[in-house]
């Protein structure tokens, strides 16, 4: 082994990581013979020894807590219900005036239903709240007031996220609140302009607590019902 | 039911992303340490270290990460998501200085010079830290690629196919960086050496007859 050759296995030998196919008594047998290959593998081992003692001092290093307080926070923010009410403003507003489109497209198409009528889209479907959760669409029933239909609980109810999947609803509940009118309009629900009191509105909270969908049950409350 | 500590990375990863405080604790857990000493060896500073481990767990948070199990380790993808954070920090960052170094790296994006270096343990033996001071400042005056596979492969002790995962190129690759890296680092010691011994001389002064 000449030194060019050795020298392209020094850190490799410093670092006790020879590959396979080097003769590791040829190297050492040149360093033994060669003074100054000896020096500069004496010199790798050093620093072999040196990066392992600064790896020894750090490898119980880690970040601080207030990284994960932090990270925390930030968690808790982000799976809580009350950013993305905030952020769903801006879509409400979209989707209230995309729902009283496509109202109106409806009854340009239909005329006014006859509720009386079997073949009417809006009329009552036959006991919806016993059924056992049959579909998406009709989970609405169980959010629907008394004689009140599925459809009719889904149009009055708007939905607080951007991609709302009715499939959210299963095991959800209603809960009624009293909201001032800058809290509805943070929500981007459409505020009457005389309602300058509290109103009184159901809520469809699904399982893990999220808001999905609000109506208004009363423009104007003086107390909580 | 399956504790956090017995589920899968991807199963943590899910979880976490459906809110789950506890998976998304496991995950820090279990792979803040490596995620943030990389980012201290790398940058030389507690705050960018601090900065990125956060930058890196918030992407998990937000559900914008896109890991997939079959391409490595989420270590490894949580550790490359680290290096790029800090290479697009020491591209952008101007305050980035050189360290002061007799023969400093050409063109090397350099770590950070700032109040927040990294701390010095009380040393047992004053002359060997001061060793490990001077070699931890050759290593951060490394250029990145070098540096990177020093602190991978040296410092956090990954074997040449995990760093080549993590930097993803190929292990000769790996191989022949460090290879190349520990010469410069030997080449820098060396210098510094003949320097300390020899101060006046680089100074410039003579002593008084």
């Amino acid at each position: 082994m000449n030194c060019a050759e050795f020298r392209n296995l020094i850190h490799d030998l410093a670092r006790e990581d020879t590959p396979a196919d080097v003769a590791l008594h040829d190297a050492l047998a040149h360093a033994e013979s060669c003074p100054a290959c000896d020096a500069l593998l004496r010199e790798a081992e050093q620093l072999t020894a040196d990066l392992r003692l600064l790896a020894i001092r750090h490898n119980s290093e880690s970040a601080p807590e207030r990284v994960e307080t932090a990270l925390l926070r930030a968690f808790r923010e982000r799976h809580s219900p009350a950013p993305r009410l905030r952020k769903v403003g801006g879509w409400l507003a979209v989707s209230a005036v995309g729902l009283a489109a496509a109202a109106l497209f409806a009854v340009l198409l239909t005329g006014y239903p006859d509720r009386t009528s079997p073949e009417s889209p809006l009329a009552p479907q036959a006991a919806p709240r016993e059924t056992n959760r049959p579909s998406p669409r009709e989970m609405w029933a169980d959010y629907a007031l008394e004689g009140e239909t599925a459809e009719e609980a889904a149009a009055a109810y708007i939905p607080l996220a951007a991609e709302f999947d009715p499939s959210w609803l299963e095991g959800g509940a209603i809960v009624r609140v009293v909201l001032s009118r800058p809290a509805l309009e943070s929500l981007g629900v459409p505020v009457n302009a005389g309602s300058d009191g509290r109103m009184l509105a159901d809520m469809v909270v699904s399982n893990d607590g999220t808001p999905e969908a609000i109506r208004i049950v009363d423009w104007q409350v003086s107390d909580i019902q | 039911m399956t504790r956090p500590g017995q589920q899968s990375e991807s199963d943590l990863l899910r979880l976490t992303a459906a809110g789950d405080e506890q998976a998304f604790r496991a995950l820090y857990g279990q792979f803040q340490a490596p995620v943030y000493r990389f980012a201290l060896h790398m940058s030389g500073s507690v705050a960018v270290a601090e900065d990125v481990t956060q930058e890196v767990f918030m992407t998990l948070i937000e559900k914008r990460s896109r890991f997939d199990a079959s391409r490595g380790a989420l270590r490894s993808y949580l550790i490359g998501m680290a290096r790029n954070l800090l290479l697009r920090r020491f591209e952008a960052d101007q305050r980035l200085v050189a360290f002061p170094d007799a023969d400093s790296c050409n063109g090397a994006p350099a770590p950070h010079s700032d109040n927040h270096a990294i701390p010095s343990v009380p040393p047992p033996d004053p002359e060997r830290s001061e060793n490990i001071q001077r070699v931890r400042q050759a290593v951060l005056s490394l250029p990145a690629d070098y540096r990177e596979t020093v602190v991978l492969c040296e410092l956090q002790e990954f074997s040449y196919d995990q760093a080549a995962e993590i930097l993803g190129c190929p292990v000769g690759t790996i191989r022949s960086r460090l290879h190349r890296a520990r010469t410069m680092l030997a080449e820098k010691l060396r210098v510094r050496a003949v320097l300390t011994a020899r101060p006046e001389k680089s100074l410039g002064f003579r002593s008084a007859p």
